[in-house]
C-alpha cells in the first residue's frame, strides 16, 4: 500500500497592509474507499487568531481562519500523508448508461443509509454555478454514449476523446472561463476539461461530480524531482447504481490511477477552491503556490 | 380633489357593481356590509371641510413623521412619501380568527420545513419533495446546511399576501420568509389613521396593534444564545439607499435597538461584535433587513459589500441568532406550494386551512406538459426572486410571445411554475376625490414565539390596491390600514413582558454621520450666508471694494483657489459671483453641501425628532434632485436671495432644533462638535481673508460689516460698541470674546468640553490635545492689539496665528475620525499619541 506525503503551500504577498483577513481553506484531504488520510495539518503563518475546522455537507474538510493583526504578507501550508489501496477489486455488471440514469432519476432508495449518497447524486444532475448545461457539451458527450454502452466504457471514451481533442495549455485559462469558450477554442486546463465532461454528462441525465487533488508526477528521465513542481489537478467522479463513484480523468484520457490523490468534491470547482478570502485594508495580493506530491513507500 | 366635497352619500350612488366580483364593502344584494356599517355611517356624517382637513391631516403626518419608500434610481430622489388612502380596509373579527389560525399553521408548517431543509433533509429524502426542487433553488444556501440550531425555532418573522376571490373565500398569494418587510409601514398607517380618525379607532372599537410590537421584542430577546438580562439586538440594514429604509429605522427606535450596517459588525473570536463610539460590544441577536445572500462576503456573494465577513461562521458557532435565519429565502419558491397540503399532512397530522392558488411545477412531466398547454392563460413565475424575469400573465402574451416562453421552460423545466391567476376582490378608494373600487391584496405579519405558542399575528396589515388592472408590481399601489371590528383582546399581549426602553448604542458610523451632518449644517449656512451678503453687495454697486474679502473667503470655503473660479484668467467679479452663487451642483458648493448634509441626516434618522423631519423634507424638496430652486443666477435676481433666506432660517432652525431634541448623550456630543469644529474652521477664514486684504478706510468698514452679517452679529456688535464696525472690535467679538456663541474660542471651548465627557475617564484623546493647543495659540494672541488701532504686523502675526489654527482644527476632526470612527486596526492598535505641543 503505497504512502504519499503531499505539501501544498501558497504564499500571499499584499502591497498594503492588510489589518483584517478572513479565510477559508479546503486543503486537507479526506478519506475516500480508495484512500486513507494518516495525518493532515495546516499551518498558517503569520499566526491566525482564530482557526476552526468542520466538514462541509459534501464531507470535505474545511479550515476556518481569521487574522486580526496588521500583516502584510500570509503563507498557508497544508502537509498530509496518505495512504492509498490500489484500483481493483472486482469491476461489477456492466450496466448500461442509460438504465443509470433512469434508476437516478427514479424514487429515493427506501434503505435509509442509501438516501443520503441518492440525494448527492441528484444534485450532481443539476447544473452548477460553472457548470451550465449547454447543448453543446451534451452534444460532444454523447457521441461516446451510443444506447446501451456500458457506463464505464463510454466514460473511458469520452476521456480519451477529450485528451485527444483538446490541447493541455496552462494560463490560457482562468478558473471562471466559460464551458462554451474551451469548446471553441479547444484548450483549457483540467479543471476546465473536467468542466466540459461535467456539463455534457449531467446533460445526459447522469450524475457526475468535481473532484480536486493532485497526482503524482515522475520527473524526466536523468533529472531529480524539483520540489514544488507538482500542482493541484481536477478529475471527475460519475454515480453508478452500485453506490460506487468511478473518477475519469479527462486530462489525461483515462480512469484515475493509483497516483491520483483526492483532497475534495462538489458540484464544480466553485464549491471546492482550495483557498478564499476577504481581506480589508489591502486592495489586491500576489499568489505562489507550490505543491510537491513525494512517494515515502 | 378630494376637499372639494364630503363622502356622503356614502357610499356614492355611482359605485360600480362589478359583475362577478366580491367587493369588500358593498353587497349588491344586502347594501353595506355589517362589519363596515359602524365606519360608513360615521364618515356619511363628517362635512366636505372636515373631510378635506382630515385628508389633509394623514398627508402632512406622512410627510412629518419621514415615512418614505425609496424606489432606487428614482428622478425624484432618496424617498417617496407614503400614500395612505383615508379609507381603511374592514375585517370581520369571527372570520379574521380563521384567516389568524390558518396564518399560524402555515408559519408553522414552514417552520419544519426550513428546520427539515437545512437539516437532516427527511423531506427530500422521503419524497416529500422533489430534490431538484430545492437543490436547485438559488435561496437554497449550502454554506448554511447544518449550520441552524437544531431544536427550536427557525422562522421567525412570517408574511403572507392574502386576496378574496369571488365567492368570498380568501386564498393564500404569496409566501414572504425571506426578511418580510411592511409591519413598520402597517404599524405607522394605524398611528396616523389614529390621529386622523380617533373617533374610530378610540377606545375598543377596532383591534389594536400595538401588543405586536411587544411580542417581537419578547421573541428577539428570547432568541438570545446566552441567556443574558439585557441582550444585545440590532436591526441589519442595507442602508439608507433600501427602499424600505424608512422601516429599518423605524422597527429600531420602536423597539429600542441598535440600527447597524454590515460594515458596523465584525467577527471576531467566532461572535459578532458591534463598533460603537466605545469599543466593541457583543451582539447577541440579529433582527435582518439586509437580503441573505448578502451577509457574508466569505462565504455568500463575495462581491457584497453591504455584509459582515464571517457572519455564517458565527451562526455555525451557534453565537448569535438572526431572525430572520440565513438560508429562509427558500420558503419563498412557489414550486413548493402544490407540495403543502401533503407536508402539513405529513409535518403536522394536519389539514392545510388556508387554500393556496393552484400551482404546477414545471420540473414534474405531467404538470409541465399542463401549464405548457395552457400557457395563454396561467400566471408564469421563475422559482427565483431576482430573475430577469418577473411573473407574468399568460393572457398579456402574443403569439410570439408565449412561444419564446415555451422554449424558455423547456430548456430550465424545473425553473418554472404556472399558476392559476386570481381574481383579487375589490375595496373602495379614494382617487381624485372620488370612490372608486381598487383591486386590493393584504400582507399579514406573523412572529414566531414560543414552540408551544405558535405564532403571534399582527391583528390587521398592511392593504395594498390599485385602480383597475393587476396588483402585480408595487409601482403605484396605494395603502390601506386595516381594522378587524369588533375589538379583540390580542392574544399577544398576554405573555409580553413590560417593554423597557433600553439605550441603544451609538455605533461608530452613526457617529460619523451626526458628526459630519454637524460640519455640513454648519458649511451649508455659512456658505449661505455668505453668498447672500455677496448678493447683497453686488446690489449697492460702490460697496465692490469692500466685497473682496468676503469673496475670497468665500472661494476658500468652497474649495478653490484664487482664480480658479471658473471665470477665466481676468478677474473679473461679477463673473466670479456668478460662477459661485450658481445652485446648480458642482464639487464644494453649496448645492452639493445641503446634499450632503441630506445623507447623512438619512443615515441616522433615528436620531431626528419629527420636528427636525419636518424641517429637513422643506430642504429636500428645496434642493432635492427635482426641485424648482434656479439653476443659474443673476447677482441681481431676487428670486435667489429668497431662496438662500429660506434655507438660512431652515437650517438655523434645524441646528436650534438639534440642540433641543438630541438627547444629551453621545449622540449629541458628536453632532455639536462637527458644528462647532466647522464653525470655527469658517470663522478662522473668514477673518484671516480680512485681516489679508488690508483695505483700510471706507473699504475695511463696508468689509467689517459685511463679515458681522455674514456671521450674524452686525447687531450684537452695534449694541456693544455703538459705532461702526472697526476692525480691533470685530477681532474681539469673533476671536476672543468666550460668551459670544460666534467667537472662535467659544467653538473651541465648547468642542474640548464635548471631547473630555467622550473620552474615556483617564485617557486624554488626541483629538482634545490638539484643540487645547489651538486654545493656547488663541489666548496668546490676545493681547497683541494694544489699541484700537491695528497695524502691519499685528495684522501678519494674526493672520499666520488663524492658519495654524485652521491646521490644527483640521487635524482635530482627523483625530475624533481616528478614535471613533474607525475600528479597522481595533482600538488597542490607535496610532502613537502626537508629540506634545513644543511651547511651554
Amino acid at each position: 500500500m503505497p504512502i504519499f506525503r503531499v505539501e501544498h503551500s501558497s504564499h500571499y504577498h499584499y502591497p498594503g497592509e492588510v489589518g483584517l483577513n478572513y479565510g477559508e481553506a479546503r486543503l486537507l484531504p479526506r478519506d475516500t474507499p480508495g484512500q486513507t488520510v494518516l495525518d493532515r495539518r495546516l499551518e498558517l503563518n503569520p499566526r491566525v487568531d482564530d482557526l476552526h475546522q468542520r466538514d462541509d455537507p459534501w464531507g470535505n474538510r474545511v479550515a476556518w481562519f481569521c487574522l486580526r493583526q496588521p500583516h502584510r504578507e500570509l503563507t498557508v501550508t497544508a502537509v498530509s500523508r496518505i495512504a492509498r489501496r490500489p484500483p481493483g477489486g472486482s469491476p461489477g455488471e456492466p450496466v448500461a448508461w442509460e438504465s443509470v440514469a433512469d434508476t437516478l432519476a427514479g424514487p429515493a432508495p427506501t434503505e435509509p443509509e442509501r438516501q443520503g449518497d441518492w440525494l448527492a447524486a441528484r444534485e450532481c444532475r443539476l447544473a452548477s454555478p460553472l457548470v451550465p448545461l449547454i447543448p453543446r457539451a451534451r452534444d460532444y458527450v454523447s457521441s461516446s454514449f451510443p444506447p446501451d454502452r456500458p457506463l464505464d466504457e463510454a466514460l473511458a471514451d469520452l476521456c480519451a476523446r477529450i485528451q485527444a481533442d483538446y490541447r493541455y495549455q496552462p494560463y490560457a485559462t482562468g478558473i471562471d472561463t466559460p464551458i462554451s469558450e474551451v469548446l471553441e477554442k479547444r484548450h483549457g486546463v483540467c479543471q476546465d476539461f473536467a468542466h466540459l465532461a461535467l456539463a455534457g454528462l449531467r446533460g445526459l441525465g447522469l450524475a457526475a461530480r468535481y473532484v480536486s487533488g493532485y497526482l503524482e508526477t515522475t520527473p524526466p528521465e536523468g533529472q531529480p524531482r524539483l520540489e514544488g513542481a507538482d500542482a493541484s489537478h481536477a478529475w471527475i467522479a460519475v454515480w453508478h447504481p452500485d453506490g460506487r463513484w468511478l473518477d475519469f480523468d479527462p486530462t489525461n484520457g483515462s480512469p484515475t490511477g493509483e497516483g491520483h490523490l483526492t483532497l475534495a468534491w462538489g458540484r464544480d470547482y466553485a464549491d471546492v477552491a482550495p483557498l478564499k478570502g476577504v481581506i480589508v485594508g489591502g486592495a489586491s495580493h500576489r499568489l505562489e503556490v507550490g505543491v510537491t506530491v513525494t512517494r515515502e513507500a | 380633489m378630494p376637499s372639494s366635497s364630503s363622502l356622503a352619500p356614502f357610499p356614492p350612488a355611482d359605485y360600480p357593481d362589478l359583475p362577478s366580483n366580491w367587493d369588500e364593502m358593498w353587497d349588491p344584494a344586502a347594501g353595506v356590509r355589517p362589519h363596515w356599517a359602524e365606519l360608513v355611517s360615521g364618515l356619511s356624517g363628517l362635512g366636505a371641510r372636515d373631510w378635506a382637513a382630515r385628508n389633509q391631516r394623514i398627508k402632512r403626518l406622512l410627510r412629518e413623521n419621514g415615512v418614505t419608500y425609496h424606489v432606487y434610481d428614482d428622478p425624484r430622489g432618496y424617498s417617496r412619501t407614503w400614500e395612505l388612502d383615508p379609507l381603511p380596509l374592514v375585517l370581520d373579527a369571527a372570520e379574521w380568527q380563521t384567516i389568524e389560525a390558518g396564518l399560524d399553521q402555515r408559519a408553522r408548517l414552514l417552520d419544519l420545513l426550513l428546520r427539515d431543509l437545512y437539516g437532516p433533509q427527511q423531506a427530500l429524502r422521503r419524497g416529500l419533495l422533489p430534490p431538484e426542487l430545492i437543490l436547485a433553488h438559488a435561496g437554497y444556501l449550502r454554506p448554511l446546511q447544518g449550520a441552524l440550531p437544531t431544536g427550536r425555532r427557525q422562522l421567525i418573522f412570517y408574511a403572507a399576501d392574502l386576496v378574496r376571490g369571488p365567492d368570498g373565500r380568501v386564498w393564500v398569494m404569496a409566501d414572504r420568509t425571506q426578511s418580510p418587510s411592511g409591519a413598520g409601514y402597517a404599524l405607522e398607517n394605524r398611528s396616523v389613521m389614529a390621529r386622523t380618525f380617533p373617533e374610530f379607532l378610540e377606545g375598543d372599537r377596532v383591534t389594536r396593534l400595538n401588543a405586536w410590537l411587544d411580542a417581537v421584542q419578547a421573541t428577539l430577546n428570547g432568541l438570545a444564545p446566552w441567556s443574558r438580562e439585557m441582550p444585545q439586538v440590532v436591526v441589519l440594514t442595507p442602508g439608507p439607499a433600501n427602499e424600505t429604509y424608512f422601516e429599518h429605522a423605524y422597527l429600531a427606535a420602536r423597539l429600542g435597538y441598535t440600527l447597524a450596517q454590515g460594515d458596523d459588525l465584525t467577527v471576531k473570536d467566532g461572535r459578532v461584535w458591534l463598533k460603537t463610539v466605545e469599543g466593541l460590544k457583543p451582539v447577541d441577536v440579529i433582527l435582518r433587513r439586509l437580503d441573505e445572500e448578502w451577509c457574508d462576503p466569505l462565504e455568500l456573494r463575495q462581491d457584497s459589500r453591504l455584509g459582515t465577513a464571517g457572519l455564517v461562521e458565527a451562526v455555525r458557532r451557534g453565537s448569535v441568532a438572526l431572525a430572520n435565519p440565513l438560508g429562509s429565502g427558500l420558503l419563498e419558491n412557489p414550486a413548493i406550494l402544490p407540495f403543502l397540503p401533503a407536508l402539513a399532512r405529513h409535518l403536522l397530522g394536519e389539514e392545510l386551512l388556508l387554500p393556496t392558488a393552484a400551482t404546477w411545477w414545471c420540473g414534474q412531466e405531467k404538470e409541465r406538459k399542463y401549464v405548457l398547454a395552457n400557457l395563454n392563460r396561467l400566471v408564469i413565475k421563475p422559482i427565483n426572486r431576482g430573475l430577469s424575469s418577473e411573473t407574468v400573465f399568460g393572457g398579456d402574451l402574443d403569439r410570439r410571445q408565449l412561444a419564446a416562453w415555451k422554449a424558455r421552460i423547456q430548456a430550465e423545466p424545473h425553473l418554472y411554475v404556472g399558476q392559476e391567476p386570481l381574481s383579487l376582490s375589490t375595496v373602495p378608494a379614494i382617487q381624485a376625490g372620488r370612490m372608486v373600487p381598487h383591486r386590493a391584496s393584504l400582507r399579514t405579519f406573523a412572529v414566531g414565539r414560543a414552540e408551544d405558542e405558535g405564532y403571534a399575528v399582527l391583528p390587521g396589515g398592511l392593504t395594498r390596491c390599485v385602480a383597475g388592472g393587476k396588483l402585480s408590481g408595487q409601482s403605484g399601489a396605494l395603502n390601506k390600514d386595516t381594522w378587524i371590528v369588533p375589538a379583540q383582546a390580542s392574544q399577544a399581549v398576554l405573555r409580553a413582558p413590560p417593554r423597557r426602553r433600553e439605550q441603544s448604542l451609538l455605533t461608530s458610523r452613526a457617529a460619523d454621520n451626526l458628526f459630519w451632518a454637524g460640519r455640513y449644517l454648519e458649511r451649508a449656512e455659512a456658505v449661505a450666508r455668505l453668498l447672500r451678503t455677496v448678493l447683497d453687495g453686488l446690489w449697492e454697486e460702490e460697496t465692490a471694494p469692500g466685497l473682496a474679502p468676503v469673496l475670497t473667503a468665500l472661494m476658500a470655503l468652497m474649495g478653490y483657489a484664487p482664480g480658479q473660479c471658473g471665470c477665466g484668467d481676468r478677474p473679473d467679479l461679477a463673473a466670479c459671483v456668478r460662477e459661485l452663487t450658481t445652485l446648480g451642483e458642482r464639487p464644494g458648493n453649496l448645492a452639493q453641501t445641503v446634499r450632503a448634509l441630506l445623507g447623512c441626516a438619512y443615515g441616522t434618522r433615528e436620531y431626528w425628532s419629527v420636528a427636525i423631519w419636518r424641517l429637513l423634507d422643506r430642504v429636500e424638496r428645496d434642493w432635492g434632485q427635482g426641485s424648482k430652486r434656479p439653476k443659474r443666477v443673476t447677482p441681481s435676481q431676487e428670486r435667489t436671495d429668497l431662496w438662500l433666506g429660506r434655507l438660512i432660517d431652515t437650517l438655523a432652525g434645524l441646528a436650534g432644533l438639534a440642540s433641543e431634541t438630541l438627547p444629551r448623550e453621545s449622540a449629541f456630543r458628536f453632532f455639536d462638535l462637527g458644528r462647532r469644529v466647522e464653525r470655527g474652521l469658517t470663522q478662522a477664514t473668514l477673518l484671516a481673508h480680512t485681516l489679508d486684504s488690508r483695505l483700510g478706510g471706507e473699504a475695511e468698514r463696508e468689509s467689517l460689516s459685511l463679515v458681522l452679517q455674514s456671521a450674524d452679529s452686525l447687531v450684537t456688535f452695534r449694541r456693544r460698541y455703538r459705532t461702526e464696525p472697526f476692525l480691533a472690535g470685530v477681532l474681539e467679538l469673533l476671536l476672543w470674546d468666550g460668551d459670544s456663541p460666534r467667537s472662535l474660542l467659544y467653538q473651541l471651548k465648547t468642542a474640548r468640553r464635548h471631547l473630555a465627557e467622550l473620552s474615556h475617564a483617564s485617557l486624554r484623546s488626541n483629538a482634545e490635545r490638539l484643540l487645547f493647543s489651538a486654545e493656547d495659540r488663541l489666548y496668546a494672541t490676545e493681547n497683541t492689539i494694544t489699541d484700537l488701532h491695528v497695524d502691519a504686523d499685528e495684522r501678519l502675526l494674526l493672520s499666520t496665528t488663524l492658519g495654524e489654527l485652521r491646521s490644527l482644527l483640521a487635524g482635530t476632526s482627523d483625530a475624533i475620525g481616528h478614535t471613533w470612527f474607525t475600528h479597522v486596526q481595533e482600538l488597542h492598535a490607535l496610532r502613537p499619541l502626537p508629540p506634545e505641543p513644543e511651547e511651554d
